[in-house]
């Protein structure tokens, strides 16, 4: 989960709406971090480019594993299955249903997401829907403060995403620095 | 729209609204009497113990207070010009729905010492029952009838006939949604003996496709070894108009106009599928802020439907929300769409 937050400062960094998360695969010599993504919105400007899709989409995909977290091989859809992901504020009902749809073994989550949450804020896509939906098990609240934090330093900032007359000009900024 | 509609797109409704959820049309209530100079102390109490939208019932289209005027009372009054006119007022307020407090106060529904614990609980006196309008008021002659019984708020704006009405598709519409579908059928391809469902999203003025599913996987596809398990067509055709945004601002920066105009960019934007889509695509397509979704068929029995069971497109407290059709079942467009669906599909719930 510390991974996962260091994801979301790099995001804050750059603008982005700052969630991380990180794949990890168990392996015979211990656990190994196989993708990790961030939230592109910004960057891409495609609202569903949120930071659990890009990872599934990076760990299968095109991940050349340029920041150095693994050995740099491409998985098969199919090894998501054996993957834990830890990302920092709870999956959106997209990203819920797209772990339900690859058949994540596991996710773990910092903070609650009452807006969008699909693991039991607004959806419950982590539980069995039969006949044709398999949930899966999640554990909330790690290292939650932590990934409020953040998430508190980022709204606090002017949005410059924004247009130029509906800008909210904020006074201070919280240094986010102090939360890893 | 409704299910029974000879029009060929059906729309799928989303949850029921809580206000127009109670089909009864009086509801039982206690009332009481109370002092003018503890009513507004009371209400704001009541509000936070006994708030009138409950889970169970919304009652928050009565009025909490009601000022009881006696004619004759205040004919003497006024007559005699000696005590002032407010003491041919009674004021009775609104306690709850009786089903609510028999719950709050753990009693049998027919607990006769409920008006007892009330009294001296909320400090009123006379607690009795009544008979009150259970639902949002439906037209002006409802309105009065429940007015006779309790004072009630009416929004004509808000009233399921007025809102049927403004929510209808003209003629121009469903021509557009015509033209729409079939060119998310000629979106469809095969891939050996495998169809993928076609995705498309179109300009609503002027009906121009603005991208389609097919370009997107071309380019994508020819980047990619392993197939990404979350590249549908409906997120391919999103992606394809974010390609195209992306490509608009090069040579010219991020700072352009056009690439500052938003990053919702299919804010207003149609999306035609010749597939229900499934939860992931339902929600992305609420990210991108679409306008409408029109679907071919359902996703048969191999996958939770997003929009016919789970309903994203109208789920209460997210952000955005969008209108879903599905072509008729006995049009040739619905069935072309079961003809093409890659899976066997099931009837629309």
């Amino acid at each position: 989960m510390r991974q996962a937050l260091r994801v979301a400062k790099a995001a804050l960094d750059i603008g982005e709406v700052p969630v991380g998360c990180v794949i990890v695969m168990p392996t015979e010599t211990g656990p190994v971090v196989v993708s990790h993504g961030a939230n592109q919105v910004n960057a891409t400007r495609d609202g569903t480019w949120k930071h659990e899709k890009q990872n599934i989409r990076e760990g299968t995909g095109e991940w050349r594993n340029a920041y150095g977290w693994g050995s740099g091989r491409r998985f098969k859809p199919e090894e998501l299955k054996k993957c834990r992901l830890y990302v920092t504020c709870e999956p959106c009902i997209m990203c819920a249903a797209a772990l339900a749809q690859v058949q994540i073994s596991k996710v773990y989550f910092g903070c609650r997401n009452d807006k969008f949450g699909g693991c039991g804020s607004i959806l419950h896509l982590h539980k069995d829907h039969p006949p044709h939906h398999a949930g899966y098990p999640v554990s909330g609240g790690m290292l939650e403060d932590d990934a409020v934090g953040l998430l508190r330093s980022f709204y606090n900032r002017e949005n410059f995403h924004a247009p130029e007359d509906k800008r909210k000009r904020k006074g201070g900024k919280d240094d986010p620095s102090d939360v890893l | 729209m409704s299910e029974t509609s000879s029009h060929p797109f059906i729309e799928v409704r989303g949850h029921p609204c809580p206000a127009n959820g109670s089909s009864r049309l009086f509801v039982e209530v206690y009332t009481a009497d109370v002092e003018a100079k503890e009513c507004g102390t009371l209400v704001k109490r009541l509000s936070r113990e006994l708030h009138l939208l409950q889970p169970s019932i919304d009652l928050s289209h009565l009025k909490r207070v009601h000022r009881v005027v006696d004619i004759v009372s205040l004919k003497a009054i006024q007559d005699s010009k000696r005590r002032k006119t407010t003491q041919a007022i009674q004021l009775k307020i609104l306690l709850g729905a009786v089903s609510v407090i028999h719950q709050k106060f753990s009693v049998s529904p027919h607990g006769d010492s409920i008006a007892e614990k009330l009294e001296q609980t909320y400090n009123v006196a006379n607690v009795c029952t009544l008979e009150v309008g259970g639902r949002v008021p439906e037209s002006e002659d409802e309105w009065k009838l429940f007015n006779e019984h309790w004072p009630t708020s009416f929004f004509p704006h808000k009233t399921t006939a007025h809102l049927e009405k403004e929510l209808e598709l003209s003629e121009r519409s469903l021509q557009q949604m015509c033209l729409g579908m079939r060119h998310a059928l000629t979106d469809v391809t095969a891939h050996g003996t495998i169809k993928i469902p076609g995705a498309i999203v179109v300009f609503p003025d002027t009906g121009e496709v603005l991208a389609t599913s097919t370009a997107e996987r071309k380019y994508q596809e020819s980047a990619e070894r392993n197939p990404n398990p979350l590249a549908t067509p409906i997120l391919y055709a999103i992606q394809n108009v974010s390609r195209k945004e992306r490509q608009s601002a090069i040579s010219k920066g991020m700072d352009c106009p056009m690439f500052q105009r938003g990053q919702y960019l299919c804010t207003g934007l149609d999306v035609y599928t010749t597939l229900e889509p499934t939860v992931f695509e339902a929600m992305a397509l609420v990210h991108a802020r679409v306008r409408y979704v029109v679907f071919g068929c359902s996703s048969g029995t191999t996958q939770l439907g997003g929009l016919s069971e789970v309903k994203v497109h109208d789920l209460p407290g997210t952000n955005h929300r969008y209108r879903a059709f599905y072509c008729s079942p006995e049009t040739d467009l619905g069935r072309q769409c079961r003809m093409l669906a890659p899976t066997e599909t099931s009837p629309m719930k």
